[in-house]
């Protein structure tokens, strides 16, 4: 089992699922971020896995995969100075809280 | 890197070292935001100019992975107006509330460059990572006040759905990618033909990825179920950049759905058909429900962006029911998303006009007796609304009936759509119009006196009201452009 690509794949989807699950039930922004991440490196294990079982892709995998770390990357920036910023509006992190134009 | 490659991407290239130059002049002459403005204009024109040139010659770049076709060049040149007109509205409400202008410039520049990356991407890699140059900027702006509360409460909101969707879009690309082998949009494009004649099996895996990346897309639009994130996002952020955030963003998305669900997708077309119809169906009526209970105009105007975002998927939907395969839908999609964007932007360009003085709301309060107050803006403002209604002779009404004609021309299930897209124009006049007799028949409260707006402001709004008029009455040049793109996507 360990040397599948199906094993790989499905551990990639857990990982994706346990994201999305921090994503949805967490209510701390940072954790939110987290759990974001979390689903990239999913996507990202996924793509590896793909990339190393099957040798038709070639080394399309690697490229792919350091793209996506890139992006992630880029999103963690804006995401935190998002974060830090309206951490100084509001003075919590709870999204909750941020609910000052919902009518 | 071949230099035939070079020149196929020169537009994108003049984009990056326009914003790079808009940096680089603020810094030599801080704080003059006329400067960057003319920075910027220019940088615009030169890139407009390079794309007309460029996109005289279709060619592909970088092994078949950037196309330039006649549809690259119709979103090209409508993503320029786009961010020219956002510049040129951006200072009368920044300057007096200290927000810089030099960088308001440079971050909508790269979102163009973004949205032009997807315009011109025929692989589903250079497509994601466009995409993110596009989105990523537009966080940015939502935050672009950052000691208010609402412009950051509104940035986080649009940061962590949007982070969140690419994410489940990332997800499905890599299951497409690794179990059809390519990147390529043609080839996917194969590879899913042959799923449809049953040469191949429909993989499990690959279904999922499918569905995964329809979800992300979805989200990216702003399509019911998926919306909870635009009104948030677009009444907390700067008026000027609500206008930019409505426009390009959902345009460039669109661009996103026709290289990915015409092109790639495109032998599915049966299957996803019957999805795109709820999610139309689903996004016009729930936005044009919302927008009618609204007293605040920028969040009307948010649900009602949503509600013409369902307008724009029965176009997409109109191509794929059509028996024949008529791109009448494709055409009226691409029309009702250069109409939408002049007619937005300049409603929004007002709501700005009248936020000059600092701390006014956008409530509907602050537009009562404007049309004795500032006859012109109210002028103008009901010209936008009008459009946005669909009353002739405006830019909107030919885009919804182009939209409409080719729903019933594909006939079947589509017919019923048009009929809802009948009823949701009419229940949009209601509150487009509700704005019209605030400001021509209810007196202020308070006495406010009339505001003086700068050249740029002025011009900017004849260049919306000169568009919206004259895509009114000879929508026939636009629609033309728009057949050619549509043609160069779906050839044959």
């Amino acid at each position: 089992m360990s040397d599948s690509l199906d094993a790989y794949l499905i551990l990639s989807g857990l990982l994706f699922a346990i994201g999305s699950f921090g994503f949805l039930a967490r209510r701390n922004a940072i954790s939110m971020l987290m759990s974001i991440e979390l689903m990239l490196n999913g996507v990202n294990l996924a793509i590896v896995a793909f990339g190393a079982f099957i040798p038709e892709l070639g080394a399309q995998g690697s490229v792919i995969a350091l793209m996506v770390i890139a992006v992630a990357a880029a999103e963690a920036t804006v995401g935190l100075a998002i974060v830090i910023a309206i951490f100084r509006n509001k003075k919590t992190p709870l999204v909750d809280e941020y609910d000052a134009m919902r009518q | 890197m071949s230099w035939q490659d070079f020149v196929t991407i020169s537009p994108l290239v003049a984009g990056i070292l326009t914003a790079a130059a808009i940096l680089v002049v603020d810094l030599i002459q801080p704080a003059r935001s006329a400067i960057a403005v003319a920075t910027a204009l220019i940088g615009l024109g030169i890139t407009a100019a390079l794309t007309l040139i460029v996109g005289l010659n279709p060619a592909s770049a970088f092994d078949g992975s950037y196309t330039v076709d006649a549809l690259t060049t119709f979103l090209d040149i409508l993503f320029i107006s786009i961010i020219a007109m956002t510049i040129v509205f951006g200072p009368d409400y920044l300057v007096p509330r200290n927000l810089p202008v030099a960088e308001f410039a440079t971050i909508l520049v790269f979102a163009m460059t973004g949205a032009m990356l997807i315009a011109a991407s025929t692989d589903l890699l250079v497509l994601f990572l466009g995409l993110e140059l596009m989105v990523l900027p537009g966080y940015l702006l939502a935050g672009f006040h950052k000691t208010d509360g609402n412009s950051t409460e509104g940035a986080i909101k649009y940061f962590l759905l949007g982070s969140f969707s690419s994410a489940i879009f990332l997800f499905g690309l890599a299951f497409v990618w690794g179990l059809t082998g390519t990147t390529r949009v043609d080839e996917v494009a194969g590879a899913l033909a042959a799923v449809v004649a049953g040469a191949a099996p429909l993989s499990p895996g690959l279904a999922m990825g499918l569905a995964f990346m329809t979800t992300g897309v979805a989200f990216k639009v702003a399509a019911v179920p998926f919306h909870y994130w635009t009104p948030d996002a677009y009444q907390g952020s700067p008026t000027p950049i609500t206008g930019y955030l409505s426009v390009l963003p959902k345009v460039g998305a669109f661009a996103l759905i026709l290289r990915l669900f015409v092109e790639a997708l495109g032998p599915l077309s049966d299957w996803w058909l019957p999805v795109m119809i709820v999610l139309a169906a689903a996004t016009m009526t729930l936005g044009n429900l919302v927008a009618l209970t609204q007293d605040n105009v920028k969040r009307m105007l948010a649900y009602s962006s949503i509600a013409h975002t369902g307008y724009m998927l029965v176009g997409l939907a109109a191509w794929a029911g059509d028996p024949s395969g008529r791109i009448d839908g494709i055409e009226a999609l691409l029309f009702y998303g250069a109409a939408y964007a002049f007619m937005n932007l300049g409603a929004f360009a007002v709501v700005a006009a009248l936020q000059k003085r600092t701390g006014v709301t956008s409530s509907l309060a602050t537009f009562a007796g404007l049309g004795r107050r500032e006859p012109m803006l109210g002028i103008l403002m009901t010209l936008f609304l009008l459009s946005l209604t669909g009353i002739p002779p405006t830019a909107g009404f030919f885009a919804k009936a182009n939209i409409i004609i080719a729903a019933v021309q594909a006939g079947g299930p589509l017919t019923i759509l048009a009929v809802i897209v009948v009823l949701n124009a009419a229940a949009a006049a209601f509150y487009y119009l509700r704005v019209v007799v605030y400001m021509f028949m209810r007196e202020s409260a308070t006495e406010t006196p009339a505001l003086r707006h700068g050249a740029l402001l002025w011009s900017g709004l004849a260049a919306a009201t000169a568009l919206t008029i004259l895509l009114g009455f000879f929508p026939s040049a636009l629609l033309e452009a728009a057949g050619r793109a549509a043609q160069a996507l779906v050839p044959g």
